[in-house]
């Protein structure tokens, strides 16, 4: 049997935490969920997506990217960095902020859900195209 | 080759040609023999004068006539070589005649251009060779019947000469016509068979359930789009538009699901179709189309490869809306959450003493039943009354987080204080009936939620100690004083068992499987003694059931079973004691185990596990059961394990 996607969650909201951790897990997806940023580089080399919530208090998404991107030096196969925001207006900023892409409509789990999964797809293609290249 | 069919759709085409020259002609003649009518009346003797100069003006008019005929379409296309040889005729008819009535052999020349002529009129050997053996047979004629001639040779070689020429001419010009036409007649009968595939493919389309679109290598609409598929996206789904935007019209340009589908459809066009299952696996499943609107559509989706030699040159897209099926999921969903909520609110309720629940119970049917009294026809004071039961009630429920309850008192309130106010007391009736079916849900809840059933309502709460000590003095008589004290003593088989049902689950869980408890006969009373050895030996039978019986879910579908195992406890009374039977649906019990498995020391695991595989469980089960005067057996049965819990004295199995 094919091993779980895993999933990192960073969010200082609980209850959306545990929301998503149940949804993801209902869908077959692995759910690492923490509110801290600390301690979580543990969990980057075995994540294939990390979703990362912009307004958490007393932190700049992205400096929390460039930090998690470099804890993961030398690692041939990184996780994907989403942003995870309901706000439209820092939907637009995810580009410049450095992450892969963008999840929006953070209230609905189905749609998380959902967004979750064609960001995995979105990251299998890659690597299959990648090792397509490679021969 | 050519069919039958074909060649007549090139007769009639090449009729078509001849039609369309025969006008311009005979135009062109008419004035030629109108010039030839004059110059014969003012050139030749007038004995001769008189007679070709009427003929070539008669001539001249019926060209003119023709020419009319053919331009205002009354000539049919069948009569089209019929119209082309009267132009033909009248040429030999004047020709003929010039050369009988002049007598001089150089006249025949023009029989030698007719029959050119004529070539490259026709396009019907048929017709042309009509025409040739005519003109052949007047020259022979004209020949025989004019004085000898030393020019007759001459003309004789130059008629042979006009012969040959005017059979090349024909056989060249019919060739290509017939080839040409062939082409068309060819492309226009491909173009008819595309045209009806086109509408064949078209309709089955329309006749398939799901929705198909096809995607070029852009990720746009190209093409046809069956008829689901316009009513699943409306007109949002023609040619050129791209499937993104389809699918997820809401989300902006480069949004996670957008950018996901694209990069799918490039990798699927850049694969080779034998490795089109690798790219399949990656391909989007369902789509959440405007996802938290009112017109939001789950849609299911498949992808299938429209293959041009060696590479994708279309993709399909199959399109199924289930959204009518995921809303009555959802709805489904929400049902069942609110009722595991209500009923695990409720089971906290009863853990922490359901004594209290009991007593409310009581008292609300209670209320309920004055309330409907008074609710028939209530007057200014009944209203007044009925507005205080239903506030109590409400309070009460409250306390209780029984929201539906409440819900229902509150809006009982409304109404009784609206008619209060206006003085109708129609509707309160109906709030009342509505507030008794809440009590009733209650009371259901309360019955479910309860280990021991039914029993419960009609439970009170006493001193154990007291109980205890009624039995020790009274529990031997043989009258009815013994029988009650007897029967307070006892426990209901269901309040022993009951922490299992929410146990199984969770030790099941633990193992890597999944399993429930069913309990039957809850509402059986099980005396004291035994009460006290019960929980702890059904206890020990149901975690070895897990530990030994239950498999994985996955082994349980593959064998036919259902992927969650059952532990059924079962109570029914005999005339010596109830008899308990603890059986499951698992993989049962080897038979080398079967006959020493009460012995100490026997278990079916190599390693012992959290639950059971030390060999002493069942042991001690015998040795606790036998010490209150109770058998275990193990029964064979056909599918999984059965044990059978009996009075020492009755027969156990």
């Amino acid at each position: 049997m094919a091993s779980r996607p895993r999933v990192l969650v960073i969010d200082d909201d609980e209850a959306v935490l545990a929301r998503v951790a149940a949804a993801l897990e209902a869908a077959s997806i692995e759910p690492i969920v923490t509110t801290q940023i600390v301690g979580t580089a543990k969990h980057l080399r075995s994540c294939d997506l990390v979703l990362v919530d912009f307004h958490m208090p007393g932190l700049d998404g992205a400096s929390v990217v460039a930090s998690l991107r470099a804890a993961l030096e030398g690692v041939e196969e990184r996780p994907s960095f989403y942003l995870f925001t309901s706000d439209a207006e820092a939907a637009r900023t995810w580009k410049g902020a450095g992450f892969d892409g963008c999840l929006s409509n953070k209230g609905d789990d189905e749609h998380v859900v959902l967004q979750v999964q064609a960001a995995l797809r979105t990251r299998r293609v890659r690597l299959a195209s990648k090792a397509k290249a490679r021969g | 080759m050519t069919t039958q069919v074909e060649r007549a759709a090139i007769e009639r085409a090449l009729n078509d040609t001849v039609l369309r020259v025969t006008g311009p002609i005979a135009f062109a003649l008419a004035p030629l023999y109108l010039l030839f009518a004059v110059a014969h009346s003012m050139l030749l003797p007038p004995a001769q004068a008189k007679i070709m100069s009427p003929v070539a003006a008669a001539t001249a008019v019926a060209f003119l006539g023709l020419g009319a005929a053919t331009r205002s379409n009354r000539v049919p296309r069948s009569a089209a070589h019929v119209a082309a040889a009267a132009i033909s005729l009248a040429v030999w008819l004047n020709s003929s005649l010039h050369v009988f009535v002049a007598r001089e052999i150089h006249q025949t020349t023009n029989l030698g251009l007719l029959v050119v002529g004529s070539a490259a009129l026709f396009l019907s050997t048929r017709w042309f060779v009509l025409l040739a053996v005519i003109t052949a047979a007047s020259f022979a004629a004209s020949l025989a019947a004019l004085p000898p001639s030393p020019l007759a040779m001459h003309f004789v070689f130059y008629m042979m000469s006009a012969m040959v020429l005017a059979i090349v001419v024909f056989r060249a010009r019919r060739t290509s016509a017939v080839r040409i036409e062939g082409l068309r007649v060819s492309e226009g009968a491909q173009k008819k068979m595309l045209a009806e595939l086109s509408t064949r493919l078209q309709e089955l389309f329309d006749n398939m359930r799901d929705g198909i679109v096809v995607i070029d290598r852009d990720a746009r609409v190209v093409g046809a789009v069956s008829r689901e598929a316009t009513r699943i996206f409306g007109g949002a789904a023609a040619p050129g538009v791209r499937v993104a935007e389809l699918l997820h019209p809401d989300e902006p340009e480069g949004g996670v699901e957008r950018a996901a589908l694209d990069e799918w459809i490039a990798l699927a066009f850049a694969a080779a179709p034998a490795e089109w299952d690798a790219v399949d696996e990656l391909a989007p499943r369902r789509a959440l189309v405007a996802p938290g609107r009112a017109e939001a559509r789950s849609l299911a989706l498949e992808f299938r490869p429209i293959v041009d030699g060696d590479r994708v040159e279309r993709v399909m897209m199959l399109v199924r809306d289930e959204s009518e099926k995921h809303r009555l999921e959802r709805a489904m969903r929400a049902q069942e959450e609110s009722f595991a909520r209500r009923l695990s609110a409720v089971r906290r309720l009863v853990a922490g003493g359901g004594q209290a629940l009991v007593s409310f119970l009581r008292s609300a049917e209670a209320r309920v039943t004055r309330a409907t009294e008074l609710a028939r026809a209530p007057t200014a004071g009944d209203l007044g009354e009925l507005f205080q039961h239903v506030h109590v009630l409400k309070g009460e429920a409250d306390t209780f987080e029984l929201e539906e309850l409440r819900d229902a008192a509150e809006a009982a309130e409304q109404c009784i204080a609206a008619a209060q106010r206006s003085g109708d007391a129609r509707d309160v009736g109906d709030a009342i009936d509505t507030l008794a079916e809440r009590v009733r849900d209650a009371r259901g809840l309360l019955v479910r939620a309860s280990p021991i059933g039914e029993a419960i309502l009609g439970q009170t709460t006493v001193d154990g100690d007291d109980v205890a000590r009624l039995h020790d003095l009274a529990g031997a008589r043989s009258d009815d004083v013994g029988e009650l004290a007897r029967r307070l003593a006892s426990r209901p088989f269901g309040e022993l068992v009951g922490p299992l049902v929410q146990r199984v689950p969770n030790w099941a869980e633990g193992e890597g499987t999944r399993a429930r408890v069913e309990v039957r006969g809850a509402n059986e009373r099980i005396a004291p003694r035994v009460a006290e050895v019960l929980p702890s030996v059904i206890t020990q039978l149901a975690r070895n059931a897990i530990a030994h019986g239950i498999e994985p879910p996955e082994a349980r579908t593959s064998a036919g079973k259902p992927a969650a195992g059952t532990v059924v406890v079962d109570c029914a009374p005999t005339p010596d004691g109830p008899r308990i039977v603890v059986a499951d649906d698992g993989r049962g019990v080897a038979p080398g185990v079967a006959a020493r498995m009460f012995e100490r020391g026997t278990s079916t695991r190599d390693v012992a596990g959290s639950l059971a595989g030390r060999g002493y469980g069942l042991a001690a089960v015998a040795a606790d059961l036998a010490r209150v005067g109770y058998a275990i057996a193990h029964e064979p049965t056909d599918v999984g394990a059965r044990f059978v819990l009996a009075p020492a004295r009755s027969r156990v199995s």
